[in-house]
């Protein structure tokens, strides 16, 4: 006779509580260091810095968030609904700034406007007009916001721009037939409908730039993470750095949760799938045309063809000095890294997604999505958090092998890779999510009452169906973690590089134009999977 | 001799968040080689019944027997894999990557290559697709892809069979022949079969009983037969086609209705104390007269054209203009009749004068 199990539980379950665990125990371990004592340094950084670590950081999120909320939503307005010359690449041009990772924009900016870069040659030469020091200096908070609304816009405008697409064209039209004009429309319909997403949009912006290191560092602005950084490394006061990651933990789920309070009930999707989306328009005058045209354009060469040729303007300059054998063990040790923790990233994705699918139980699913909370947590957060329990665990297991064997888990390559699964656990998720979701969940259903095992059904079926979303997954996964300066550069195992650190050590040790070789791989290298994307859509199409 | 395949004991279930069951204390059992068809409007808890019987669900109470074993009771369940139902989704989910014949035989176990294939075969031949079966099922059309579904289903050779709304997804002309199709291909192979439709065609056409579903509760299991000369509900009535109920007041030797006298006819007794009561008859079960006869009347106001016949709703205006003792109510109960050899053209406002050829005596529904 066969056996009868409780119905909730099988392996799938009990792996997948085990890997939640595992996964969320950085940010409990953060929070419940809130209310331990603060370390011997917090006296002094709590007179002398907080207020301005939290100003600074208030006054970043207001200016990042106000500028890609202008520029995300209007280029997504102009690329949905009007048609004019270049339209059709404009569309996913524009995303190729999240390519570009905003410390290496930093940097990029700071060469094309220093005195010897491109613009005051051009003035010098042409004009004989010279500038003392930068023409517009931007090391400065309003430098920093500007450097980071154009490398994050691009966050509001894919995301708005799904949205615009999706509203439906038969509710545009009836607005146009109760004598709407567009302006009205967009204002009246298009943008109140796209409010969950443009808040979603900018959410996500604002954990960008609670969690950047580099810009703020470069630019001299004092945040949050860079005061977790200062008490880690100037003050080796790890307990005071654990008590601002803390504090700065707080502050980012408070933002999460006031997005989900302001999306409450609202999670209206524009009209019904199936509609056909709204024709585009063609202003009738070539001048209006030419208009968006120029705008698409200017942003874009702000945004990422003119930091794009200062890059290769330095490397043309340097490589020969920079590029030789160990440049190349640079890369391999990089993208190797990236690759490995990707594939983990992947694989415990499906593991959880897969235990969900099995679960009869469907509540399972809002606890698992907690697994990709790391998103929302600043790196240098979540670094601190992964090192607390790894430096215990060393000890452990140093104390029980009364031997000393080093630090085998927090010294070496092992604490980064939990570290990204943590951090980027999200980008692997959505994806392969979305792929279990476009399958839908009975052919798994079938297979299983066909007798087929979990297992088996898994790798028979499951696994061949979204293997498309597999490898967008680990693409995605591969060029974020790639990209990540903070997090790497309080866990990375000493003497050991990246191109994300080689470059911040670069630029930081006056080597700046010698670091856009290690920056040059990391922008080409993202470009990539938005032009894999960007196909695979418009296949699709 | 029969055998009973499936037996369920009030099983229920409540999805979270939901403040009604969607399934609510429903038993049943079933018969080896029956075909049950659970029909309902969507949400009455159908799909959710059948997905509670693959094991795709578990109840939140209640106990469930396949073939003589106890499958599910408390928190106790046979997982879905080893339960051995074959199930038919509605869109079908055949696995996309994998061929007709791959698709047929992944539900084969423990059978060598040569049994494999010679299985596979036979269950396609007997669904009567000639495909190749080396085809994806993209390349295959609707009903094509719904005999795949359901050779895969049969394959393994189940003990029950579910099908969940297996004829929705295809069009009226192919859906007629189908239907016929698979309950010969059930009745051929002797399984036991649920499906679920909303259908009352489908479930006509293609069952031995019927179970009629409203609100997670089981309103009446019977033969199609049964269900619609007796039905036990006006809701299991009305989903059975058009019926009236009319209001009426008993008096000695019939009963007095808005549209005239009825005499009591012998097959229905009174068993009931009440003086109010409802006729329930069909809309087929009236005959129109000539004047002489004793007759009810009433007055068109509604006529559809429906091709072999017309509807004709009718209201009580006792053969005058509609006076003011007409009660609006009224006109409701007496939803349609059928002509069935009629030339007359009807339009609103002609007298109708009709019989009833059947009714039964209801007691009022207390709703």
């Amino acid at each position: 006779m066969a056996k009868r199990t409780t119905y909730w539980w099988n392996k799938w379950t009990g792996g997948a509580i085990i890997i939640l665990l595992l996964v969320l125990t950085p940010v409990f371990t953060i929070l419940i260091k809130l209310f331990d004592k603060p370390g011997e340094h917090w006296g002094h950084i709590a007179s002398n810095l907080l207020l301005s670590y939290f100003a600074n950081s208030f006054l970043l999120l207001l200016g990042v968030g106000t500028f890609t909320f202008l520029i995300g939503v209007s280029m997504a307005w102009l690329v949905s609904v009007y048609e004019f010359p270049g339209r059709k690449y404009f569309e996913w041009l524009l995303i190729l700034p999240l390519a570009f990772p905003s410390y290496m924009m930093a940097y990029s900016y700071v060469g094309i406007l220093e005195y010897t870069g491109p613009v005051q040659a051009f003035f010098r030469n042409n004009f004989d007009i010279s500038f003392k020091g930068p023409i517009i200096d931007i090391m400065n908070m309003p430098g920093a916001i500007f450097i980071l609304s154009i490398s994050l816009f691009p966050y509001v405008y894919v995301i708005c721009r799904a949205s615009f697409m999706r509203q439906s064209g038969a509710m545009q039209e009836a607005a146009f037939l109760l004598g709407s004009n567009r302006m009205r429309m967009f204002t009246k319909i298009a943008l109140p409908m796209a409010r969950p997403a443009v808040a979603g949009g900018i959410a996500l912006v604002g954990m960008e730039v609670l969690n950047d290191y580099g810009t703020v560092k470069y630019f001299g602005v004092d945040t949050f993470t860079s005061g977790i950084f200062r008490a880690w490394f100037s003050f080796g006061d790890i307990n005071t750095a654990i008590y601002l990651s803390a504090i700065l933990t707080v502050i980012v789920l408070v933002l999460i949760w006031l997005e989900t309070v302001q999306r409450g009930g609202r999670n209206w999707n524009a009209g019904s799938q199936s509609s056909k989306p709204a024709i585009r328009i063609r202003p009738k005058h070539k001048s209006t045309r030419q208009l968006y045209t120029a705008l698409c354009l200017i942003v874009l060469l702000i945004s990422f063809i003119f930091p794009l040729l200062q890059l290769f303007y330095w490397v043309s300059l340097t490589w020969h000095n920079v590029v030789d054998s160990e440049f190349g063990v640079l890369i391999f040790n990089s993208f190797s890294l990236a690759i490995g923790s990707a594939v983990a990233i992947a694989v415990i994705s499906i593991f959880l997604l897969y235990a969900i699918r099995l679960s009869p139980l469907r509540w399972t699913k809002h606890i698992a999505r907690t697994a990709s909370l790391g998103y929302a947590i600043p790196g240098a957060v979540i670094a601190v958090g992964v090192m607390i329990p790894m430096m215990g665990l060393d000890r452990t297991i140093n104390w029980a092998v009364s031997n000393h064997v080093g630090m085998i888990l927090s010294g070496t390559l092992f604490i980064l890779v939990v570290a990204y699964v943590v951090r980027f656990m999200a980008v692997g998720y959505n994806a392969i999510d979305a792929g279990f979701q476009k399958t839908g969940a009975s052919v798994n259903e079938v297979a299983r009452s066909l007798g087929a095992s979990p297992l088996r059904t898994l790798w028979k079926i499951d696994l061949p169906l979204i293997k498309n979303s597999i490898a967008g997954a680990v693409l995605l996964a591969f060029v974020d973690i790639l990209k990540e300066l903070p997090l790497t550069l309080i866990l990375r195992p000493f003497n050991f590089h990246t191109l994300a650190t080689k470059a911040f050590d670069m630029a930081t040790n006056e080597m700046i134009a010698e670091s856009a070789n290690a920056s040059l791989v990391v922008v080409l290298t993202g470009v990539i999977p938005i032009i894999v994307l960007n196909n695979m859509i418009s296949r699709k199409k | 001799m029969t055998m009973v395949i499936i037996e369920l004991n009030n099983i229920s279930k409540q999805y979270r968040n939901a403040d009604t069951y969607a399934v609510d204390g429903v038993s049943f059992s079933l018969d080896k080689g029956e075909i049950l068809a659970l029909v309902g409007e969507s949400g009455s808890g159908k799909t959710t019944l059948l997905r509670l019987i693959a094991g795709l669900e578990h109840p939140k109470s209640g106990t469930i027997e396949l073939g003589g074993e106890l499958i599910v009771s408390g928190r106790k369940s046979l997982p879905a894999n080893k339960r051995k139902t074959g199930m038919v989704f509605q869109d079908y989910a055949l696995f996309p990557h994998l061929t007709i014949f791959e698709n047929v035989a992944f539900g084969l176990k423990g059978l060598n290559k040569k049994d494999t294939a010679q299985r596979v075969l036979e269950t396609i031949k007997l669904t009567g697709l000639k495909e190749d079966v080396k085809k994806y099922p993209h390349q295959l059309s609707g009903g094509q892809q719904q005999r795949v579904a359901l050779a895969r289903a049969l394959a393994p050779r189940p003990h029950l069979l579910l099908m969940d709304e297996p004829f929705s997804n295809l069009d009226t002309i192919l859906r007629d022949q189908v239907r016929e199709e698979v309950r010969q291909i059930i009745k051929a192979m002797g399984i036991t079969a649920i499906l679920v439709t909303h259908d009352t065609k489908d479930a006509f056409s293609t069952a031995d009983k019927i179970a009629v579903m409203l609100k997670g509760k089981l309103l009446q299991l019977d033969t199609p037969d049964s269900l619609y000369n007796n039905p036990n509900s006006s809701y299991v009535a009305e989903l059975f086609g058009k019926s009236n109920n009319l209001e009426a007041t008993v008096t000695s030797g019939g009963f007095k209705t808005p549209f005239g006298f009825v005499s009591g006819q012998k097959d229905c007794p009174l068993s009931t104390n009440r003086d109010k009561v409802n006729l329930f008859f069909r809309a087929e079960e009236t005959d129109f007269c000539n004047a002489e006869e004793p007759h009810l009347c009433g007055m068109v106001e509604q006529c559809m054209y429906l091709g072999d016949h017309m509807q004709l709703k009718v209201c009580c205006n006792r053969c005058n203009k509609c006076a003011n003792d007409c009660k609006g109510e009224l006109v409701q109960d007496t939803k349609s009749i059928l002509l069935k050899s009629s030339i007359q053209t009807w339009k609103p406002g002609d007298i109708v004068r009709f019989k009833l050829k059947n009714f039964k005596v209801k007691e009022t529904d207390t709703e």
